[in-house]
């Protein structure tokens, strides 16, 4: 959270891309950051400390979003993740997402009403269950 | 027990002496039956002055010893360890009882020593001929003992009970013991004449037979490999089995299959049988080291008496330690291009024919064949999975570019208001561009299903989640259009082994046309197994198709003006698409239609039960990964 705004970390390697997600993610009321490659995006990750990211699985090599994201889980990372796929992209057929801990993956193009509930749905349960540990602890 | 072919001519073959003991035993049933009614009911009314109590005893002992024969004829041979020698004690035993019988009735002069002239026929008919004629002076020499009993010229004795009736014939008992030892001698030689002569035409008849059966294998063999050339890409399995069927037609202790190299320096073991893991690993053959090697692939058959004293071999001293001894090579040689050599060994000095150098030609032949196969198969295998992986890669490439516009186009809205011209002019830009989407998917789908087949079958795919998944958003869009969708399917527990996607596509591409061309009524599919194949039939009740365009929907790109009409975007390559996947997994798919009524498309597909519920795979496809949208765009 950044002035009581939510932080999201877009990592895709095509700009045109990252422009659209800006502007539907802000216009939502969400503080976006953008990273083009996953050496940008773990620098992002360290500076910006996002509550969710979104993740290009195909980018400047081929399995670059899929590394990405499990070398962050290795390190610990638990931020919620989602990713981005052109339906047949054959990586997206292979993987098994579900095992690396991604809630989701949406498919290009874009379907912004979408891509704003279900953001909205997943930063409300974390929030939810932020609020849950606060009262227990409290 | 074989014999060889001197042997068959002077003896009867094992199976032959059998049957004719055989037959043997049932005269002699008649010979005992003869002698006791004889002496028991029809002589005693002629009132000669004959023992026929005794006769009649003689003829109960022929028959107690034909049924001991009879009963235990093979334990004799086992004990014997011989067929011969038991026939030997048969005829020894006949000989005893036509003896006595002659003894009893006259000695010399009874009507029964012609009975002698049988037996010599039918020894020579059981025995060798030199035992005929043993046993031929053996009756020449009974008649001159039996004789002795009753004629006064060759010495004196008791009186025979028939001399009385036979006396005041002009025949001396001398004469006629002459004319019976000739009549012996005459019919022992006539018969064992005979004999060798069936016996000479029975081993040239066993010869053909072998020679047919020899023939017959080699065919057999040949048509074995010719099945597994055409049908298996696998040229190890192919060339280990001609390496096989070599060394067996050849009668050979092993053989191997050489390939060159491209280079064409070295020899390379490409199939083997009957060779050591060792010696097979001995390393490469260099042509130019080889002199064997270099003659066969200069086209000419080479054959060599002994490998470890050759200086043409390369390996003599591994050869010797192998067992190798002579060896047969010839070239194998597809378009007037070498491609390596077959070389039969044997385990002991031996020279090959005509017919068996012949044989090694047609399997190198054949394994040239398989070779030129299976290379042709290897290098369409790597232009295809060039193809699909430019399929893919271009796909992605073509994609990425038109999402990123759609993804701008559906963001716009996003960056303040939009004016109703302007909201018109979005909507007609998205529409292209899920236009291209569509055509870029059935392009990548169309190369996909026109892959190569698959080297390994695929695992068969439960049909109820890969038609579940095809169905996927189907429902929806019927009720967005106001249509009746009705599902009748009942699949539970039958698998297709295909690939998962290809019969999800199958089922999409079907079920997207019934609803796109359908604006009122019903969709429908309906989906069974009978007969180990799955029956399922699309059918809606939407445009139809005119019985012109029937035969073309099939065809890539095709299109017919009714559906362009309809203002619905296609690409014309769904159905297309849907044929090719279709045949691909050996199954049919047919269509008919009414312009107006609806159309109904019906696909067969070869179906398997499944043998237990799957534990992993499918269930996990059905959790993760999640896609969030399912719109295909």
């Amino acid at each position: 959270m950044r002035d009581g705004k939510h932080v999201i970390l877009c990592v895709d390697d095509d700009q045109d891309i990252l422009a659209s997600l800006r502007l539907v993610l802000e216009s939502a009321g969400y503080e976006v950051v953008t990273a083009a490659t996953a050496d940008e995006g773990r620098a992002a990750l360290q500076a910006a400390r996002p509550d969710l990211l979104v993740v290009d699985l195909m980018m400047e090599q081929v399995d670059a979003g899929l590394s990405f994201v499990s070398s962050l889980r290795e390190a610990g990372v638990t931020t919620p993740v989602f990713f981005l796929s052109s339906a047949g992209d054959y990586l997206y057929e292979m993987a098994d997402v579900g095992r690396l801990g991604a809630d989701g993956v949406f498919q290009k193009p874009l379907s912004p009403d979408l891509l704003l509930s279900v953001i909205a749905g997943r930063l409300g349960q974390t929030a939810a269950a932020a609020t849950g540990r606060a009262v227990t602890s409290g | 027990m074989a014999q060889t072919a001197d042997e068959a001519v002077r003896l009867p073959f094992d199976r032959e002496l059998r049957e004719r003991v055989g037959w043997l035993v049932r005269l002699r049933w008649l010979a005992g039956l003869g002698l006791v009614a004889g002496s028991g009911f029809g002589l005693p009314l002629l009132d000669l002055p004959v023992p026929y109590p005794l006769l009649t005893v003689v003829g109960f002992a022929v028959l107690g010893y034909n049924e001991l024969l009879f009963l235990f004829g093979d334990r004799l041979v086992e004990t014997l360890r011989s067929q011969r020698r038991a026939v030997h004690v048969q005829i020894a035993l006949d000989w005893l009882a036509l003896a006595a019988t002659i003894a009893l009735t006259g000695g010399i002069r009874s009507p029964f020593t012609v009975g002698f002239v049988f037996h010599l026929i039918v020894g020579a008919l059981l025995l060798s001929g030199p035992t005929c004629y043993l046993l031929t002076a053996g009756a020449v020499a009974l008649t001159a003992t039996l004789g002795r009993f009753t004629s006064p010229v060759v010495g004196g004795g008791p009186t025979d009970p028939l001399v009385a009736v036979l006396e005041g014939s002009s025949a001396s008992v001398l004469d006629l013991w002459l004319a019976l030892s000739f009549l012996f001698v005459v019919t022992t030689y006539l018969a064992t004449s005979i004999t060798t002569q069936l016996r000479q035409k029975e081993v040239e008849l066993a010869e053909s037979e072998q020679s047919l059966d020899r023939a017959y294998h080699r065919m057999e063999a040949l048509h074995e490999i010719g099945q597994v050339v055409n049908s298996s890409l696998d040229l190890e399995e192919v060339l280990g089995l001609i390496a096989e069927h070599a060394t067996g037609l050849l009668q050979g202790k092993a053989s191997a299959i050489r390939l060159l190299d491209r280079r064409g320096r070295t020899l390379v073991v490409g199939g083997s049988y009957g060779l050591s893991q060792h010696y097979v690993g001995k390393g490469p053959v260099e042509v130019g080291r080889s002199g064997v090697d270099a003659e066969a692939l200069e086209g000419k058959v080479v054959e060599v008496r002994d490998v470890a004293s050759d200086a043409r071999f390369q390996y003599p001293e591994e050869a010797r330690r192998e067992g190798l001894c002579s060896m047969l090579c010839c070239p194998m040689r597809a378009k007037d291009r070498t491609l390596g050599v077959i070389r039969v060994y044997t385990g002991e000095p031996r020279e090959f024919g005509d017919e068996e150098q012949q044989l090694l030609r047609n399997l190198a032949n054949l394994g040239a064949v398989a070779i030129q196969n299976a290379r042709t198969y290897g290098e369409l295998q790597t232009l295809d999975s060039e193809r699909v992986w430019f399929a893919r890669t271009t796909h992605h490439q073509l994609r990425s570019p038109l999402a990123a516009v759609q993804s701008a186009l559906d963001a716009l809205p996003y960056a303040g208001l939009v004016n109703d011209a302007q909201r018109d002019l979005l909507g007609r830009a998205r529409r292209r561009i899920q236009d291209a989407f569509d055509l870029i998917r059935d392009l990548l789908d169309l190369a996909s299903a026109q892959r190569l087949d698959d080297r390994e079958p695929p695992e068969p795919q439960r049909l109820d989640l890969a038609l579940a998944r095809a169905l996927a958003a189907i429902g929806e869009r019927c009720k967005a259009k106001g249509l009746a969708f009705d599902l009748d399917m009942n699949l539970e527990g039958w698998r297709i082994p295909a690939q998962s996607a290809d019969l999800e596509r199958i089922f999409a591409n079907l079920l997207d046309n019934a609803v796109k061309y359908t604006s009122a009524g019903r969709v429908g599919l309906t989906a069974s197994v009978r007969d180990g194949w799955l029956d399922a039939v699309v059918e809606d009740s939407g445009m139809g198709i005119e019985p012109a365009d029937l035969d073309r929907v099939f065809d890539s790109f095709f299109r017919s003006a009714a559906a362009k009409a309809s203002g619905e975007i296609g690409t014309g390559l769904g159905l297309s698409i849907v044929g090719q996947l279709v045949e691909r997994l050996g199954g049919t798919v047919a269509i008919d239609s009414v312009p107006g009524r609806g159309t109904r498309v019906t696909v067969r597909l070869p179906a398997v039960a499944a043998l237990a519920q799957p534990p992993g795979p499918d269930a996990d496809a059905t959790q993760a990964p999640t896609p969030v949208t399912q719109s295909s765009a």
